[in-house]
């Protein structure tokens, strides 16, 4: 059963990111989760703990955006270079999330540095 | 708030959309279409399900292309007011570059209905190659 205040990972992709000063620091191009405490059948509950916010998605969808390692090392330094402006947005500085207009407020001004997942 | 503890980190989109879903079995049983996120008591966005299907997958592509594959499922569906089809996370075992989950199918009603009644009826539709 869907709970009531459900949304879909899809909603708050492509979300603009803006700060209370009305600047926009880009759109969420992904969303980091991270395991809890409470666990839930096999696994850690998952929680959103954070955002990939940019302007650019070329080359996103593969990782190349925010992964050292990953190779050809000339398609991720042209990829990076394109993605310079993208940002992490930890989730205790996001203030709002306004679903209907799809716009996530921030209440800081600078992203920090993106990072890799260290999904494995 | 739910504190967040040390263990794998996920980008969801990067390392989850799109993964294969297997079961118990080793079977594919479908895709990762979309997450869905609850808000829970304190706040905290928790990642409760997997969603899975045309119903799932067609708003992620908007425009008149996500509309018809919408359109396409809800007509071919049974309900009058379908939903995707919903995995709880409880379901699932383990995150890797597939998703293994718990439940012996996801299939829909009708897929399984065109398994028993056409698939399994087919010569050699129950040997296995491997």
């Amino acid at each position: 059963m869907t709970p009531a205040s459900a949304h879909r990972l899809s909603e708050l992709l492509g979300c603009r990111v803006v700060t209370r000063q009305g600047q926009v620091l880009g759109v969420v191009k992904d969303v980091r989760i991270a395991p809890t405490v409470a666990v839930t059948g096999h696994r850690a509950e998952l929680i959103v703990v954070g955002l990939i916010v940019g302007n650019r998605h070329t080359g996103a969808f593969l990782g190349y955006d925010r992964q050292e390692e990953q190779g050809p090392w000339l398609v991720r330094t042209i990829v990076q270079r394109l993605h310079k402006d993208s940002g992490y947005l930890p989730w205790d500085q996001v203030s709002e999330v306004d679903w209907s207009d799809g716009v996530v407020h921030s209440s800081t001004d600078t992203l920090d540095p993106l990072t890799h997942a260290n999904a494995t | 708030m739910t504190a967040s503890v040390p263990g794998p980190r996920y980008d969801a989109a990067l390392n989850l959309l799109d993964r294969q879903l297997v079961d118990t079995d080793g079977r594919l049983v479908g895709k990762v279409d979309d997450l869905e996120i609850a808000v829970d008591a304190s706040g905290a966005f928790r990642v409760s399900a997997i969603l899975v299907g045309p119903g799932a997958l067609g708003p992620r592509f908007g425009g008149r292309i996500g509309d018809w594959i919408v359109a396409v499922w809800a007509r071919l569906h049974r309900d009058e007011r379908p939903i995707p089809r919903r995995l709880p996370m409880a379901e699932v075992v383990s995150v890797e570059s597939a998703v293994h989950v718990t439940r012996r199918t996801t299939k829909s009603a009708g897929e399984v209905w065109l398994d028993e009644h056409v698939i399994d009826r087919i010569p050699g539709a129950g040997h296995d190659p491997g």
